[in-house]
């Protein structure tokens, strides 16, 4: 929010400069930033509209940081014992509008707005209109409340604060029409709705070159009301806004008092009755100090008079109730415009901010140490990552938005565009992507990504996803080894790889990991179910004694009558039941018709004789003759 | 059968036109393999006489040692000799290696950090419930404060609660209280979701971590010190400073901004944190009477990038491997 230093040096004359304003409010109050020209923007914190979002609330909170004197603006005080009976307020529910006021007046002559008022406006973005509204928007910057001003001969009978009818149409001073609902608050007279309250006045009796006698409103409204009327129509003002955060109706008479002042002496107009109309009165907040439990939670040592003198600078008081369920050294009422406290805690907070959080001394905590953990998953994830980098996969960060998604796919309420409408269900798309960026620059990429899928009936669960691109014939064959490496390098010894049409799938004996597949041209790809791999996972393995024996190799070279898969051939070596083949590999292959496999034989109990090994060999040669036609080159 | 004088002539002659290993070896064979010149020799002997088995064998095995020497002498000779010659500097090959990403990076270092000052490491779900994510954090569907946090919402499931995606890590607070009772201290790395513009300070996607320390006597100064320490060491190289001001966030109570700068630099928002609101307490289920304690949260690419002087957020997220291979 933006704040003018021409106006916090009326409030505060020895006000320093501008910097040491924006200074102490930062370290002290509210984080503070310079502006240009003799602006500075403070962040006012969502709960704390109703004291600081005006030039008065910044001042003061400026004067009693700095210990400077505050000069209250001067303030009229308009409501009467008795009004005349020239406003009348009608309110229906008292929670919608806990208190509403109204004066009016008669306007004078003078229709300019003084300069050191319009540099004030303009200094926080408001454009000067008239005398009448530039006042009771200087008010709303000055004291935080926002008014509103109604051309008095445009209204007919009492001032009615009602619920919207359902329908209910209303055009706003800058010509917008709204259809309202039954939870939108409105002010009306005996004829229509005459404004939105809290939010924007309207059309009919907007005041205007020709007014003569003006009704102005300084009310109090339901802050959730107010919010969602102002959410629902995307109509924001300074008004709604402020109303948003929530205000207290105790501004409501500071603001008419301080706008009939202004309007007096600066606008010569003439008040001729006023009307306060109080439903809801403001409850008094009453809470107790507790100096252990202050201390304990900042770490200082203070006494509990050197946090009541914190207190009472801030305008709280002490009252002499005593609650019997909490313990406390003494008990503080609430200043009204603080509706931010209501709890100790909040008590606390200004004590020390006043103090200084900055100011607090740094110190270790003792504590009795249990171990400090990482879950399951977090070790999981970086284990994964040092396999896949040690094989040569690059690690990347993608989006979770998805172009396509199934019949299962989580769906965005509002999308932030149309190829983003989904929750990814796959890494694949993100990769393949990324394989078609990355192509310029490289030949042969490598990635791998870590990252959540959702899908409405699985739930959200992290996936591994890896792709490939290198020559057309390399990358399948080549991201295939990845996985089997991966996976062994996990400790999984007894998975299988299903070819099912052109891709293969990923199984252990009673789970689907993931699958390996081609893509287009020359990429490839795995997506892997990481929570489930990390299920599989084996633990630490025990040593196995290496052979003393000799191995024995035999190499077998076949010249195939049909295609037939290596896989196949690779199954009916496993069946034919040799004994001590210690590993079989595919050494050579010519064509799909000609295959050189090295089958390796070695016994860890004696030295493999010639005769034994060729025994053995030849079983695994006549079985293969058996169901596969072929020759020994 | 050659005799030891036939040997003892003619090998020194035959090692000398040796030129490289092959032919030493076949050397080797031909005087000392299984069937050997002089191996043949000495399997020989046992036919001998004892005398002269004696006189022959000592002369058959000091000519056996003195042969495996030089040949073992020439062997090393070669040796020096075979190195392929190539051009020692030209540039190396570059083995194909993997780089894990940044944020992988950053967050491995973030944990390590904490890790050492006791702290446990715990994740939670990036879909979530408004509960966890807003209303357990005392921030009411009514509250304006909860437009800081722009959510994106999912189509909600039939039958099921309409979910989001979490706007921070702060839900797994309440997860983790839920289900543990303090003293704690935790840290929560993961990726959070806004739906804003991006540029270059802002993602709809980021990671985040939160750190959560709860006991019965945990105090704004215990903060204080960890943060000063967590930047020390993270920064390790250089000189940073801290700075503690009041701040305003509905979950916790007083509430701290943490600005951090180098020596002679500007002061960088770095963080919100402060003590942890009772009603945050209440809605796990704890006594805030009894448990205080502290909370924060810190941007990871934010660390990152000033860390490592990269100007935009958005280069996290493209996959690019030229920005991902420099680290």
């Amino acid at each position: 929010m933006k704040f003018s230093y021409n106006s916090i040096k009326r409030l505060v004359p020895e006000v320093g400069s501008k910097q040491h304003v924006i200074e102490e409010l930062s370290m002290r109050a509210f984080e503070t930033e310079d502006a240009p020209g003799s602006v500075f923007d403070s962040e006012i914190p969502h709960n704390r509209y109703a004291d600081s979002a005006s030039h008065l609330g910044v001042a003061r909170e400026y004067a009693i940081i700095t210990d400077k004197k505050l000069v209250e603006p001067e303030l009229a005080s308009v409501f009467p014992a008795k009004s005349k009976g020239l406003v009348n307020i009608k309110i229906d529910n008292k929670d919608d509008c806990p208190r509403y006021g109204a004066c009016v007046f008669e306007l004078g002559k003078n229709d300019k707005t003084p300069s050191w008022m319009v540099q004030i406006l303009t200094d926080c973005g408001l454009r000067p209109i008239s005398p009448v509204v530039d006042i009771l928007n200087y008010v709303m910057l000055e004291i935080g409340q926002p008014m509103h001003a109604f051309d008095a001969d445009k209204l007919e009978g009492a001032i009615h604060v009602r619920r919207a009818k359902v329908g209910e149409k209303i055009t706003t001073i800058d010509d917008q029409e709204f259809k309202l609902s039954k939870d939108d608050i409105v002010i009306a007279d005996k004829v229509r709705a005459q404004a939105i309250a809290g939010i924007k006045g309207g059309k009919p009796a907007e005041i205007g070159a020709k007014t003569r006698t003006i009704v102005v409103e300084s009310a109090n409204f339901d802050q959730v009301a107010i919010y969602k009327t102002s959410k629902r129509l995307g109509l924001i003002t300074d008004a709604s806004i402020r109303f948003g955060h929530g205000l207290s109706p105790e501004l409501v008479e500071i603001g008419l008092n301080r706008a009939a002042t202004l309007l007096q002496e600066v606008a010569g107009a003439k008040l001729l009755d006023c009307l306060d109309v109080y439903p809801k009165k403001q409850s008094r907040e009453i809470i107790g100090f507790d100096i252990d439990k202050f201390n304990s939670l900042t770490g200082l040592e203070f006494s509990a008079n050197d946090a009541w003198n914190t207190l009472k600078k801030l305008g709280f008081k002490k009252t002499p109730f005593k609650s019997k369920s909490e313990r406390h050294e003494f008990m503080v009422e609430v200043p009204p415009l603080r509706r931010d406290v209501s709890i100790f805690e909040d008590l606390v907070e200004e004590v020390v901010r006043l103090y200084g959080i900055n100011e607090l001394k740094s110190r270790a905590p003792h504590i009795s140490i249990t171990p400090a953990k990482e879950q399951d998953i977090t070790i999981f994830k970086d284990q994964l990552r040092r396999i896949l980098t040690g094989i040569g996969y690059t690690e990347v960060y993608n989006y979770v938005f998805a172009k396509n998604g199934t019949s299962t796919a989580y769906e965005f309420e509002k999308p932030l565009a149309e190829d983003k409408k989904y929750l990814r269900q796959t890494l694949a798309d993100n990769l393949e992507q990324n394989l078609g960026d990355n192509a310029r620059f490289s030949s042969e990429i490598r990635l791998f990504e870590i990252g959540s899928v959702f899908d409405l009936r699985a739930g959200e669960r992290f996936s591994l996803g890896l792709a490939i691109k290198s020559k057309p014939e390399k990358s399948f064959l080549e991201l295939k080894g990845a996985v089997e490496e991966l996976l062994k390098g996990l400790g999984l010894s007894d998975f299988t790889l299903v070819p099912e049409k052109k891709e293969l799938t990923i199984k252990t004996s009673n789970r689907v990991l993931g699958r390996i597949w081609h893509g287009k041209r020359d990429t490839a790809f795995a997506e892997l179910e990481a929570e489930e791999l990390m299920r599989q996972e084996q633990g630490e393995r025990e040593y196995r004694p290496i052979s003393k024996y000799p191995a024995v190799i035999r190499d077998l070279s076949l010249a195939l009558k049909q295609q037939v898969s290596v896989g196949e051939i690779l199954a009916e070596i496993d069946l034919a039941g040799a004994k001590d083949v210690v590993d079989v590999d595919l050494i050579d292959y010519y064509d799909p018709q000609h295959l050189t496999f090295r089958i390796i034989f070695q016994s860890d109990k004696r030295t493999l004789k010639d005769s034994e090994v060729t025994e053995e060999f030849n079983r695994i040669v006549s079985r293969l003759k058996k169901k596969i036609p072929f020759e020994i080159r | 059968m050659p005799d030891l004088d036939s040997i003892k002539k003619d090998y020194p002659k035959e090692l000398e036109s040796v030129q490289d290993k092959n032919q030493l070896e076949a050397l080797r064979v031909k005087y000392l393999g299984r069937k050997g010149q002089l191996t043949s020799v000495l399997r020989s002997l046992k036919d001998l006489s004892e005398n002269e088995r004696k006189t022959l064998g000592s002369q058959a095995n000091k000519l056996r040692d003195e042969l495996q020497n030089k040949i073992d002498a020439k062997f090393l000779e070669l040796g020096e000799e075979e190195l392929p010659s190539i051009d020692i500097t030209r540039p190396g090959h570059r083995p194909t290696k993997g780089h894990i990403h940044l944020l992988s990076k950053i967050e491995s270092d973030i944990r390590k950090i904490f890790l050492s000052m006791n702290f446990s490491v715990v994740e939670g779900p990036e879909m979530e419930t408004e509960f966890y994510n807003f209303d357990a954090l005392n921030l009411p569907d009514w509250h304006p404060a909860r437009e800081a946090w722009d959510t994106f919402w999912l189509k909600p499931k039939k039958g099921e609660e309409q979910k989001l995606l979490r706007t921070h890590t702060s839900p797994v607070q309440i997860r983790y209280m839920e289900k543990h009772q303090p003293p704690f201290q935790i840290i929560v790395p993961g990726r959070c979701f806004r739906y804003e513009a991006t540029d270059a300070t802002h993602e709809t996607n980021f990671y985040q971590f939160e750190g959560l320390m709860v006991g019965k006597d945990v105090n704004l100064t215990h903060f204080k010190y960890i943060i000063e320490k967590f930047f020390e060491e993270f920064f390790k190289e250089q000189q940073v400073e801290a700075r503690f001001r009041p701040s305003y966030f509905p979950f916790v109570e007083p509430g701290v901004e943490v600005d951090m700068r180098f020596k002679g630099g500007d002061w960088l928002e770095m963080m919100g944190a402060g003590m942890v609101h009772p009603h945050v307490f209440e809605a796990a289920h704890y006594n805030p009477r009894e448990f205080q304690g502290f909370a924060f949260g810190m941007g990871i690419e934010r660390l990152a990038m000033i860390k490592y002087k990269i100007p935009d957020m958005r280069m996290f997220y493209t996959g690019d491997l030229r920005f991902i291979n420099q680290f």
